[in-house]
């Protein structure tokens, strides 16, 4: 029997032309707008906007906070249109202006905030479930639940951890690219979140369907 | 193949198998794996639960004025003097501050003895985290511009 350890080529070799692909148009965009092409800035919020501000919502569980970080990041993009050189995926170096700012604004405060708003945004978000697709009573209440405690497992997990499973699950980040965006090795990514998934799974374990 | 818990790369093979990633032929190694292995079937069903959890935390779409607000911004950035721009780059007068306290450190005859024989000084040195500076360090990368962070990727 193979080695399961052990890489396999095809999909190797398959990953390396879909990261090529992507590298060569978010650079070329990113090239363009270099250049004064506004209209390849466009395309460029508009293709990473919201994965950039539902990382930042995720990363910080408040709205309002999200919003004015992910703005911060596409200025920062912006900003540094005269001076980029696409020596990375430009996804990489999204994530890590936007893990950036989050840890920095996370180390800065606002927990209790934070607390406030999981509370309030987890409210609004029952209320419109209700309004819009009116399930009932019930299910609606388990949902929350789930949802809440995800929340909270999640905000538990230390700043680097809660980063990288993030950036991993949500976003689908490859471990480079997210060693990449938290400046440290691919190993200690991967120990990162592994260890973010083995806590989550003592911490969800009530949710099973089983139990 | 060796138990999931047992293999080197047991929790990468997990989490890659749970998320979809892992290739065809290894993920049908595990799959015949888990048909006779009770321990790694519950490792697998215990990551696969939290990843179904996890969905349930949809995204947030950004709100309606989002663009509108950071075409402002930049225009608004943009319409400042070359000068100004420069002022408001708050790294800027740390980075000042630094180097003329280093200059002066540099110029001023015995002022690096005197300061590395003063007893205060040299104890909370002693207590310097060096978390801390690294941390310090990252931080004063962030408010560099940010090209200069994609060159160093």
């Amino acid at each position: 029997m193979k080695d399961l350890s052990q890489p396999s080529r095809d999909y190797g070799v398959q990953q390396d032309m879909e990261a090529v692909a992507a590298l060569e148009r978010d650079a070329q965009l990113m090239l363009r707008v270099r250049e004064g092409d506004e209209t390849c800035f466009a395309l460029l919020l508009e293709r990473h906007r919201g994965p950039v501000v539902n990382f930042l919502h995720r990363m910080v569980q408040d709205r309002a906070m999200s919003e004015e970080l992910a703005q911060e990041v596409f200025l920062r993009v912006y900003r540094s249109r005269a001076t980029y050189e696409p020596t990375a995926k430009f996804t990489t170096w999204l994530f890590r202006i936007a893990s950036r700012l989050a840890l920095n604004a996370i180390r800065d405060n606002k927990k209790a905030r934070r607390q406030e708003s999981l509370d309030r945004e987890l409210m609004e978000g029952v209320e419109r479930q209700v309004a819009d697709r009116k399930p009932s009573v019930e299910q609606e209440m388990i949902r929350e639940v789930r949802l809440k405690e995800v929340r909270l497992a999640i905000d538990a997990l230390p700043e680097k951890q809660r980063a990288a499973v993030l950036m991993h699950k949500y976003e689908g980040l490859e471990y480079t690219q997210i060693a990449g965006a938290l400046r440290c090795s691919e190993s200690a990514v991967k120990s990162l979140i592994f260890r973010a998934y083995q806590t989550l799974r003592l911490r969800l374990s009530h949710l099973s369907p089983g139990v | 193949m060796t138990c999931l818990k047992n293999s080197r790369r047991g929790a990468e093979i997990l989490t890659d198998y749970c998320a979809g990633v892992l290739d065809s032929i290894r993920a049908a190694e595990l799959e015949t794996h888990l048909q006779e292995c009770a321990v790694c079937r519950h490792e697998v069903e215990a990551q696969r639960d939290v990843w179904e959890a996890m969905d349930a935390w949809t995204p947030v779409q950004a709100s309606p004025g989002f663009d509108a607000r950071l075409y402002a911004r930049i225009a608004a950035e943009d319409r400042q003097p070359w000068w100004r721009r420069l002022v408001v780059k708050p790294w800027l007068p740390v980075t000042a501050a630094a180097a003329a306290l280093a200059l002066a450190l540099f110029l001023i005859p015995g002022s690096t003895g005197r300061i590395q024989n003063a007893p205060s000084t040299t104890v909370a040195s002693d207590k310097i985290d060096l978390q801390q500076v690294q941390q310090a360090l990252d931080d004063m990368d962030m408010l560099t511009p940010v090209g200069p962070i994609a060159r160093a990727l």
